[in-house]
């Protein structure tokens, strides 16, 4: 399983590309978690930028979305269903 | 430029309607632009240190993502730098308890190309008008960068967020200024803007 925490202050997709290419490559067939518990402010960008590189772009086995914020979790879930790639997605807790 | 200068040149519905009555608090994040503040992360994080002492949490969410989207918007559709101000404001004196009406504005602007030539940019679209340039990029997944499914997803989520709490949002682009309050649009012509400006205005107290 690879891991991955997002900071506190992030919302670019460039900072997306940050967090996930610091990861071991390639993710294909991966199972790869990311922390969003210290995010402040979900963006759509960021929350898509992730779902695009690990399971559209990277491969992924899946991608399990821990301590997110129900607005995360709803943009995470919305882009996964644009990607078509809802059926690898797991939300794995809630918080607030 | 002052802040009520910026809000005045895009027609702002709290300066019109409301100006009089509007006494500013005090807290205000002047302009800077995003290259001088550090890049958009620095600008968003400026925006969420000076104002979250006074603006309810899920304000400052919604305010923090529709700055982050119209930012980033701005300086990959634009072609030039974006700036950010805001100000919070109350109807009344200071040591008054929470009002409906107060409010904090974010503007976010730009001097590029914009909105209706950077979505004829793309071989997807080609809007005929200002108005129907903003109401087109209004839509949910619609962006210049039509090849990649989960573009386009910044002003309809920043709209649904400030809507979702009571506030507005003003696009001024062109000779359009397009106002969005929840599920009510209502659009003018104005006199040419070169760029655009997005104006959010939200209650500080959502629900009060």
């Amino acid at each position: 399983m690879l891991q991955a925490r997002t900071p506190e202050h992030a919302g670019s997709r460039e900072q997306a590309r940050e967090l996930i290419g610091g990861l071991s490559q390639p993710l294909v067939g991966e199972r790869v978690a990311v922390d969003f518990g210290p995010l402040l402010v979900p963006t759509p960008s960021y929350c898509d930028e992730i779902v695009k590189l690990v399971l559209q772009s990277g491969g992924a086995e899946r991608l399990e979305v821990l301590n997110a914020s129900p607005r995360a979790r709803q943009l995470v879930e919305r882009s996964a269903q644009n990607r078509g790639v809802a059926g690898r997605l797991r939300i794995a807790a809630a918080v607030g | 430029m002052g802040f009520d200068d910026f809000l005045r040149q895009i027609g702002h519905p709290a300066l019109e309607a409301e100006a009089e009555t509007m006494e500013s608090s005090g807290v205000v994040v002047p302009l800077r632009s995003a290259a001088d503040a550090g890049g958009e992360q620095a600008i968003s994080q400026l925006l969420w240190d000076q104002l979250r002492e006074y603006v309810d949490p899920q304000v400052l969410a919604a305010l923090g993502e529709g700055v982050w989207g119209m930012v980033a918007n701005a300086l990959e559709h634009s072609g030039t730098d974006a700036s950010v101000m805001a100000q919070v404001y109350r109807t009344a004196r200071f040591g008054r308890p929470p009002d409906h009406d107060d409010k904090v504005q974010v503007v976010i602007g730009d001097v590029g190309r914009g909105i209706r030539a950077a979505l004829a940019s793309s071989p997807a679209y080609a809007p005929g008008s200002d108005v129907e340039a903003i109401e087109l990029a209004l839509e949910y997944l619609v962006s210049s960068v039509h090849e990649d499914p989960g573009r386009g997803q910044g002003l309809s989520t920043t709209a649904e967020q400030v809507g979702g709490l009571g506030g507005t949002m003003v696009i001024r682009s062109g000779e359009c200024k397009l106002t969005v309050a929840g599920e009510e649009r209502s659009a003018v012509a104005v006199p040419h803007l070169p760029g655009t400006i997005v104006a959010l205005s939200l209650p500080l107290y959502p629900g009060s």
